[in-house]
This record gives C-alpha cells, sequence and structure tokens, in this order.
C-alpha cells in the first residue's frame, strides 16, 4: 500500500466542513474543566496586580479623559457640578496661538535632543569603563551614581546658581580665561534655557544608561571578538557587528524609557526657568500642562493637554515596542 | 488623642444629622454643645505663636471643651490646596489667604459671606483699603483684614555720608541725584548699584506708576481692560526705565530680589540702596556680621512732587471662613478674637507687620526704620479685584512687564500694548 498523501492522513482546515458550537463542546468536553483551570489560575493570580494597577493607573486616566471634555475650574470643583462641554476644550487647543503647536514642537525637539545625547554620551562612557582599570571604574562609578542620586529639583536649584548672572560660578570661570562671559544672562532667550536645561538632564541621565549598558557590554561572549580580531576587523567595525547586534534589546529599552522620562519632564524645566517657564517660551507639554491646569486653574484645558501627551507618548513608545518584540522574535529564533 | 477623636465624631455626627455633604452654615453641629476642634490655616512666616496663642488662648476661655488646631501651610502651590479643601466637606474652619487671592477663591462659591456682620468687627470702618478692597467681591465681603505689609527704601547711611549726601532725598528728582552722587563716589567698585532695583521686583516698581496717576487695569461696563497704554502709565513705566537702568546693575534688570538677595548686596557694600519688605532689615546684619546695624536706615519710596509719598503696594493676607465648615459660629468668633486691637497691635509689635487698621497704626510702638514701613501704608494702591488676577499672579505677568521694560529690548509703548493685551485676557476670564 502506497503511503498515504498527507491530506488523507490529516485533512486541513479548509477541507472539513464548517464547526458548529455543538462540534466545538462535543470535541473540548472531555477536557473543558481542565483546560478552564489551567486558564484561569494564572489569571486568579494576576488579579490582585490587575485590581491594583487599575486603582492607581486606569481610574485617574479615566478620570483625566473625562475631565477633558468638561468646563471645569474652582466654581465647578467647589460646587461639584460637572459641567460637560464636548469637544470644547480641544477646539480651543488646536486653535491656534493656543500654543499647542509650539509645545509640541518644543517638546519633540527637546526630547530627542535629550534622548540622543543621553544614549550617545552614555554608551560611550560605558565603553570608557570597559577599558579602564578597577580602580578608576569605581571611582567614575561612585561619582556617577552620586550624580544619578542627587534629586532633580535639588540639582536643578544649584544649577540656578551656577548659571546665576552676577555670581555664578560658570560666569566666574568664563571671564576668569578670558572669554568675556561676565555678566552674561543665561536664563535670556528660550535657547539659552533649553541648552542649560537639556545639559542638566543629560548630566542626570548619562549615569543610569553608562551602568546599564556598561554591563550590557559585559554579556558580548570575549571570543566573539577575538574571532573578528582575527577576521581583520577594526575597533569600529566589532563595535557595529558584534558588539550591538548583542546589546541592541537594552540599548532599545534605554531609549523608550528616556523617551517617556524627558517626554514627562517638569522638575528641571520648572526649577531651571524659576516658575517664569511660560513668560519665557519653554513650554514642553509637560510642563504646559501643568500652567494650563494649576496656574490658570483650567483643570479641564490641563487635562484635555495631558490627554494630547498621553496618546504622541503612546505612538511614539508603540513604535519602539514594535521594534523590540522584532527584536525578542528574531533573538528566539536564532536561538532555535 | 483627645483631638484625633473627636473631629471623626463631629463628623459622624454631622453626617447622621444630614448635613454632611455641604455643612449648611447656621445649622450648629451638636458637636459643639460638648465641644470640638476649630481648625485655622495660617501661612508660613506670618502670624507667630505670640499672637496665635494669645487669640486662641482667648476662644478655649470663650467656648469650654473647644480647642484650636493651628496649621501652618507653605506658599509654594497653596492655590490647589485651598481650593480642593474648600470643595470637601470637612475643609479647615479658618484660613489666611493673600488678599490678592481672594476675589478668585469668592467667586467660586466656597466662602462664607460677611457681608453683614461686618459691623460686628472691630476697626472695620478704618481697616487698610489695599486688604479690604481685594476681600470684596461682587458687593459683598468674602475676608477680613489680618495683616499688612509693604516695601520701603533701605539705605546705607555710612555710604550717603561718604558721597556727601546730608539730607533723604523729597522726590525722585532728588532721589536720582543723590544716586549720581553715589556712583561717583563708588565708581571704583565693580558692579555697584546706587539703588539695587531688580527688574522683576513689580511691587516695587508699580509705585513709579501709580505715582503718576497710571492704573494696571480699569473697569469699563463690567470688564476690565489693561491700562498701561494710557498716557500716565506710559510716563510712569518710562521713568522706571530711566531709573532702572541709571541707577542698578545691568544684570539686575531680569532677575528678582531673591536671587541673588537684595539685602545680600547692600550687606556686600555693592549697592547703597534697595526697596524691599520690613523682613528684610534683619537679612542685612545676618549677610554680614560685620555690618554696622546702626549704619541701616529706611526712607519712604518719594513721589514725583516734592514731599509726596509713592503709593505702595499693599501686601498682606486676609483671614476667610469655609463655607462648608460646620463651625461657622466659632470660626467668626476665633476671627473676631483675632482682628480685635489688642491682638493686633500684639501682632504689630511683635513682628512688624501693619495693624489691619489706620487708626492702629500710630499706637503701635516700634523702631524708627519700622515706623517708616506704618508710615508708607498710609498711601497704598489696589490690584484689581477681580478672580483671574490670581493667573496674572501666577503666570508672573507684572514681573515680565517690568524686567522687559528695564531690558528695553522693544520701545516701551510696544511692550505697554503687549501687556496690555495678556490683562484683558486673563482678567476677564471666568472661573
Amino acid at each position: 500500500m502506497a503511503a498515504p498523501t498527507l491530506p488523507e492522513l490529516a485533512p486541513t482546515r479548509s477541507q472539513l466542513p464548517p464547526l458548529g458550537p455543538t462540534d466545538y463542546r462535543r470535541a473540548k468536553s472531555h477536557s473543558w474543566r481542565r483546560s478552564l483551570r489551567r486558564q484561569l489560575f494564572p489569571l486568579t493570580l494576576m488579579l490582585p496586580a490587575l485590581g491594583l494597577l487599575s486603582l492607581i493607573s486606569l481610574y485617574p486616566i479615566g478620570r483625566l479623559v473625562a475631565t477633558s471634555f468638561q468646563n471645569m475650574g474652582p466654581f465647578q470643583l467647589i460646587q461639584h457640578k460637572v459641567d460637560w462641554n464636548g469637544f470644547s476644550n480641544y477646539k480651543t487647543l488646536f486653535t491656534s496661538g493656543s500654543g499647542l503647536g509650539t509645545s509640541v514642537l518644543q517638546t519633540a525637539v527637546f526630547v530627542f535632543t535629550c534622548v540622543a545625547l543621553t544614549m550617545g554620551i552614555g554608551t560611550g562612557v560605558a565603553l570608557l569603563l570597559g577599558r579602564i582599570g578597577t580602580v578608576f571604574r569605581t571611582f567614575v562609578t561612585i561619582c556617577m551614581l552620586l550624580a544619578w542620586a542627587m534629586p532633580t529639583a535639588a540639582a536643578s536649584i544649584v544649577w540656578t546658581w551656577l548659571f546665576e548672572q552676577q555670581y555664578g560660578v560658570v560666569n566666574s570661570l568664563l571671564s576668569n580665561i578670558g572669554l568675556g562671559f561676565s555678566n552674561h544672562n543665561w536664563f535670556g532667550s528660550e535657547f539659552s534655557d533649553y541648552g542649560i536645561i537639556v545639559a542638566n538632564i543629560v548630566w542626570g541621565a548619562v549615569p543610569f544608561v553608562a551602568l546599564m549598558m556598561y554591563s550590557s557590554f559585559t554579556l558580548v561572549p570575549r571570543d566573539l571578538y577575538e574571532a573578528a580580531a582575527v577576521d581583520g576587523a577594526s575597533a569600529a567595525t566589532a563595535f557595529r557587528q558584534v558588539t550591538m547586534p548583542i546589546v541592541r534589546p537594552i540599548f532599545v529599552l534605554m531609549s523608550v524609557m528616556s523617551v517617556i522620562w524627558d517626554g514627562n519632564v517638569f522638575n528641571q524645566v520648572w526649577f531651571l526657568t524659576q516658575g517664569n517657564a511660560q513668560a519665557q517660551n519653554v513650554i514642553p507639554l509637560g510642563v504646559w500642562q501643568y500652567i494650563e491646569a494649576f496656574s490658570s486653574n483650567q483643570y479641564g484645558l490641563g487635562a484635555a493637554v495631558a490627554v494630547i501627551m498621553v496618546l504622541l507618548l503612546v505612538v511614539v513608545t508603540g513604535y519602539y515596542i514594535r521594534i523590540m518584540v522584532r527584536i525578542g522574535q528574531v533573538t528566539r529564533e536564532a536561538r532555535r | 488623642m483627645k483631638k484625633r477623636f473627636i473631629a471623626p465624631t463631629a463628623i459622624a455626627l454631622a453626617v447622621a444629622a444630614g448635613v454632611g455633604g455641604g455643612a449648611v452654615p447656621g445649622i450648629v453641629s451638636a458637636a459643639s454643645a460638648s465641644g470640638g476642634t476649630l481648625t485655622v490655616w495660617l501661612m508660613t512666616g506670618d502670624s507667630t505663636t505670640t499672637v496665635t496663642n494669645a487669640v486662641s488662648a482667648q476662644f478655649e476661655k470663650d467656648y469650654p471643651g473647644w480647642t484650636v488646631n493651628i496649621e501652618v501651610q507653605q506658599w509654594s502651590g497653596i492655590t490647589a490646596k485651598v481650593l480642593t479643601s474648600l470643595a470637601s466637606s470637612s475643609p479647615p474652619d479658618v484660613m489666611e489667604l493673600g488678599n490678592t487671592d481672594v476675589a478668585e477663591y469668592a467667586a467660586s462659591g466656597g466662602l462664607t459671606n460677611l457681608t453683614a456682620d461686618k459691623s460686628q468687627f472691630a476697626n472695620s470702618s478704618d481697616w487698610l483699603s489695599g486688604l479690604e478692597g481685594p476681600a470684596e467681591f461682587d458687593g459683598g465681603l468674602y475676608a477680613i483684614p489680618e495683616l499688612g505689609g509693604d516695601r520701603v527704601v533701605l539705605y546705607n547711611k555710612a555710604m550717603f555720608k561718604a558721597a556727601g549726601i546730608t539730607k533723604l532725598p523729597t522726590d525722585l528728582t532728588d532721589l536720582l541725584g543723590d544716586g549720581a552722587a553715589l556712583k561717583a563716589h563708588y565708581s571704583h567698585v565693580k558692579d555697584f548699584s546706587a539703588f539695587y532695583l531688580p527688574g522683576e521686583e513689580w511691587y516695587a516698581e508699580m509705585p513709579f506708576v501709580w505715582a503718576e496717576g497710571g492704573q494696571i487695569a480699569v473697569e469699563k461696563g463690567g470688564k476690565w481692560y489693561g491700562d498701561l497704554q494710557a498716557k500716565q502709565s506710559l510716563v510712569g513705566l518710562e521713568e522706571y526705565q530711566a531709573f532702572q537702568n541709571f541707577m542698578s546693575t545691568p544684570a539686575s534688570r531680569d532677575t528678582n530680589e531673591n536671587t541673588p538677595s537684595d539685602a545680600g548686596i547692600l550687606a556686600a557694600g555693592k549697592a547703597a540702596m534697595f526697596i524691599d519688605g520690613s523682613w528684610t532689615l534683619g537679612e542685612v546684619t545676618a549677610d554680614n556680621k560685620a555690618f554696622p546695624a546702626s549704619d541701616l536706615g529706611t526712607f519712604v519710596m518719594p513721589g514725583v512732587t516734592a514731599g509726596s509719598q509713592a503709593p505702595v503696594f499693599m501686601g498682606g493676607s486676609d483671614l476667610a471662613i469655609a463655607k462648608n465648615s460646620p463651625n461657622q459660629a466659632q470660626a467668626l468668633d476665633w476671627v473676631k478674637i483675632f482682628n480685635s486691637s489688642q491682638n493686633q497691635l500684639l501682632q504689630a509689635s511683635n513682628e512688624g507687620f501693619i495693624p489691619n487698621a489706620t487708626n492702629l497704626v500710630s499706637q503701635v510702638k516700634v523702631s524708627a526704620n519700622v515706623a517708616n514701613y506704618f508710615k508708607a501704608a498710609a498711601v497704598s494702591a489696589e490690584t484689581p479685584p477681580v478672580p483671574g488676577w490670581a493667573t496674572v499672579e501666577a503666570d508672573n505677568v507684572m514681573q515680565d512687564l517690568f524686567a522687559a521694560v528695564a531690558e528695553g529690548k522693544q520701545n516701551v509703548p510696544t511692550i505697554a500694548k503687549e501687556y496690555d493685551q495678556k490683562l484683558d485676557s486673563l482678567l476677564n476670564m471666568s472661573s
């Protein structure tokens, strides 16, 4: 007897008549209890975490979205009045001159600059850490940890003193070495403001990125570098072809997290501009929504800005998460 | 323990009586018969325990079984905190509010209307207009004056003497002349200011406009409009610009009075004068221990005509009662005791704050330097009493206006037009 062809042994799904509900029940009746139990058990284990997440994350987001469709000010707050106004807050925001365009553009440029500098410098420092001796590595690591452990509010206030116009250390140093920065006003224009804010954020963020990247570099097997060297690869090529493919998931993860952190940044901007952010036209979304909601007490409008900010971050991080998932699949397939 | 036990009991009783959601004024909860706790929010740096202990002792004598719980609040983020507690069913009973913020809270309906009780308050016909005016909203009185503070010129007597200045200036021209003498005498001191005046110190700079008869804003047909482009306002702004640029360092054009501290600059010998509140009197000698206290003097900022005073900005605080407080009667009585002549005088002599009524000002015994702060209070001007003013302050609009004028990147009429437009939209914002 000739070996049966595959379709005879196991008909493909298209060759079978469509299944009705009874067919499913009959097919699964013997094991549904066990399978249900098997599916419910992990779900039950997740319940406390899910409950907590909904309470501290989903509920506030729900309230935020609801508030963004309301006219909500001190009067409504104190009188406990719910005053739905449809898309009115969003219409206000999308009217020209509302500041939304400026704010989104500033946020995009600001976040891109911060993340690029943080990741670039962080990776550079991580590479450096791999090349220096244990004593220096410990020293540099401790210094970085100290910078990282500094509360952002305190650090920002110290920076305002450093860059103070008449008595600041920076102006004093620069003018003493003959660069003529005596009395230079570092907080006089939005570009200069942003420059200092970016420097402050990168200074605070580099240590964590550097330490994470350094620990990921230690995962790369040494013999791969030896093989690459035998093949005549330069240091740059080895980094591109050997190191990066292995540490990419960590690199992408750090970038995603940096985008989220820098997109939400508030303290550094607020303290470095000394509460004067709006007047100096320094209005990244995180600060602008605070100004709309709590300086002007227009909570509805502030909520609408916050919703737009969340949506933008979801789009950006969604894109990165897709890349990460793809990297994950590639890694799994490579292991098989 | 006792306090903690009583408060929930009072709430439970109030809920049982069906007034939990928002207690109805006039209904005295059952708790008041046996006692209760009166919660009072005061702002940091204002009334000290010397005064509040005296007030609370009197109150606790009048209401046996009651205790007063004073909670000191920080200024930072206070608006959101006050608003959310006014919205709750158990707000603090009495609250200290910045005088220029009262209108916003009153408009939101969170404060008890005190108009009918005004005549029961001591000295109520002589209250300082700079404190009472902003507490009035829509024809009603929503808070009562607690304490006042203004600004006068602090100067280094030794520097005046060294520069050959024998008498204090009586008008603005005099003051500028003294400034020229000081600048000439101290030309060797780097970054010297004859009169240190940081551009963002608007409380001290608005008097230039007021002295010329200008205003921040005027009311026309129920709406408020920025009035900086009016002729008198422009004259005042231009005088300020010339004064600031001549008297103070270029670095001071876009800074505030705190960083760097104006008192510290005088203490370090980098300025002969600056203008600020009575709290800076102590800062000068604290910043420089070698600075002889006897060298520090004060005088009232002169106006444009000889012998006149430039109207001062009357800063200060008012006391208000939360509408949702179940202890309306007790709260009212605590405020009345605070407002009594005796306690106002105690506060003035103890802390240097200006008492809340003009008839009390002459009765306080204080040093010559503090006396000038009281003298300056006689001529004061007000900010627009509208809810939108709180946003003008929160957005630092006035600070930026005066910094922009000092920097002079655009001409004064252009800046005035820009800020009039800002004021038009902020002052008429519905709350």
